[in-house]
């Protein structure tokens, strides 16, 4: 990826990678910090996005990122010093993010990949380096989940 | 029923700030540059093209002879079961065609009165290309925000390459026939669909299988079912150099059913066992058929067992199990065929496990896999049929 397209490319990833990195996060500092690590990792190692795959390339190392904040975060801090449960949205359902943010994180990746961010059960299946059977499982379960969370059926 | 959209999903979130957009902008725009290497192309040799051409005609013939489960088999994954089925499933071969000249065959189906698997096969005009440059009336566009990404393999994909190549404002409408995901029973009940997967040919056909859910209170002895073909339209446009789609739904009149009647199989058998260690008592129960062993292990154990286990990632900082093997006797038979996943609550874990048995059905047992320190053989639960 030359130059331009690569500052096309993170500029129009961005938004996604911020929201998939806060649903791991539950912080915006801690997001921001993660978008960035994830930007500066990708620019290092751009030569090896293949042609076609570069968003699960970008979403792949943005998820490693948020991991490892993660676990850094629950090693270097007392447990109760940061958020179980992210804040409330402002501008949307609250009863549904509850729901979704409820869900294991297992799930919950898959599922937001999937139907917040539009990616195709392939493109998940690179991200996370998982069959697309386990994909489409994982999937099946989350919406079986929310959808006993939530008392209603759910169309996606 | 609620209908959800991404861009509600999306709402759920807070947006970046603009301080913080504008200064990974500029972090992105001033990253260090450097030199790549120029990448040499392979030449190749005469001998070579011909042992390929020979490969691939004998890999023609051979997938000829074969049900669409075994040509859809990965022979390089051990926990495969597509070959197993193959060998086990009904053939069922019921073929509808649409007016527009669509064949759709069910080629074989299994059900062992929890699951039902079919292989199927789509021949004819599955897609239909339109192209055109400028404006598009109607189109509700997903994803501008970075773009959609092309399965290469997909139907129409060419076309999509090429507009993605092409001007801006250059689209391609690609109108298409295709299956539902799940299954469902002829009085409409949903079959949700847990695994399956398809592949285009060469020759444009189009094979494919599924692994569905029945529901308890719907199992019978023999299920009328069918699959559903219905008609989408997908639009996609050039548009400020990335790609963006509107995709549509034709009205449900438009849709055809695949119809196609499967009888329970009698070789299923009901297994369970128990393990107590010091720190955990364990109870499994799962069913035996034709290639696997699907079931749930319950674990009432320490809580933070279950604490670690809803955090996906804390996982790997603490020693619990985190998968079970099968074995036939000293046999390592399989490590789990799919990811049916793990709940948690309170004490109690619950792992839901698939598993291949590849024809060995003897003294099975469960042996717990922790994330550290691997198999624990001493703690295997003993599997015995009801």
């Amino acid at each position: 990826m030359d130059e331009s397209a690569y500052v096309a490319f993170c500029e129009s990833m961005m938004p996604g990678m911020y929201r998939m990195a806060y649903s791991i996060l539950r912080s915006r500092h801690d997001a921001e910090d993660a978008v960035q690590q994830a930007l500066l990792n990708a620019w290092k190692y751009r030569d090896r996005a293949r042609a076609g795959a570069e968003r699960a390339w970008m979403m792949r190392i943005l998820i490693n990122v948020s991991r490892d904040l993660n676990r850094k975060r629950r090693r270097s801090l007392p447990a109760d010093s940061f958020p179980d449960v992210a804040a409330p949205p402002t501008d949307g359902d609250t009863g549904l993010y509850e729901a979704i943010d409820e869900l294991p994180d297992i799930l919950r990746t898959v599922f937001l990949l999937k139907y917040m961010e539009g990616m195709t059960e392939k493109e998940i299946s690179a991200v996370l380096h998982v069959p697309q059977t386990s994909v489409k499982n994982r999937l099946f379960r989350a919406r079986r989940a929310l959808q006993d969370k939530l008392k209603e059926e759910v169309a996606l | 029923m609620r209908q959800l959209s991404a861009e509600e999903l999306k709402r759920l979130y807070p947006p970046m700030t603009e301080e913080f957009s504008a200064r990974m902008d500029r972090l992105i725009r001033g990253l260090p540059r450097k030199e790549g290497k120029p990448k040499m192309k392979k030449k190749m040799t005469v001998g070579l093209v011909l042992a390929l051409m020979l490969l691939l005609i004998t890999a023609t013939a051979l997938a000829a002879s074969l049900g669409v489960f075994a040509q859809l088999a990965n022979a390089h994954d051990p926990d495969d079961r597509l070959g197993d089925l193959d060998a086990v499933a009904a053939l069922v071969q019921q073929t509808v065609t649409t007016d527009d000249g669509v064949t759709v065959t069910i080629d074989q189906a299994y059900y062992d009165g929890e699951r039902i698997f079919i292989s199927y096969q789509m021949t004819g005009d599955l897609v239909t290309v339109e192209k055109g440059h400028g404006n598009v009336e109607g189109a509700a566009w997903f994803n501008e925000e970075y773009g959609i990404a092309i399965d290469p393999d997909a139907l129409g994909a060419q076309a999509v390459e090429a507009v993605q190549d092409g001007e801006e404002g250059d689209w391609v409408r690609l109108r298409t026939v295709s299956m539902h995901d799940g299954l469902y029973l002829q009085d409409g009940t949903y079959l949700d669909i847990i695994g399956g997967d398809e592949r285009l040919l060469e020759d444009g056909a189009l094979i494919g299988w599924k692994e569905c859910e029945v529901p308890a209170d719907r199992a019978a002895e023999v299920l009328s079912c069918k699959a559903v073909l219905f008609r989408g339209s997908a639009l996609y446009q050039k548009h400020d150099g990335r790609l963006r789609a509107s995709f549509e739904r034709m009205d449900a009149s438009t849709d055809m059913d695949a119809p196609f009647t499967v009888r329970k199989v009698t070789d299923v058998i009901r297994l369970t066992g128990k393990m107590e260690t010091d720190v955990y008592t364990a109870q499994a129960e799962c069913t035996l058929n034709g290639v696997d062993v699907k079931g749930s292990v319950t674990l009432r154990c320490p809580e933070n067992w279950v604490t670690a286990w809803m955090d996906w990632d804390y996982v790997r900082d603490f020693d619990l199990i985190e998968s079970w093997t099968l074995y036939s006797g000293d046999t390592r038979v399989s490590e789990g065929c799919n990811d049916l996943g793990v709940w948690g609550q309170g004490d109690t874990l619950r792992y839901e496990e698939l598993l291949r048995h590849g024809g060995q059905t003897e003294n099975l047992r469960l042996v717990p896999v922790y994330a550290d320190s691997g198999e624990h053989g001493d703690e295997a639960i003993e599997l015995k049929a009801e």
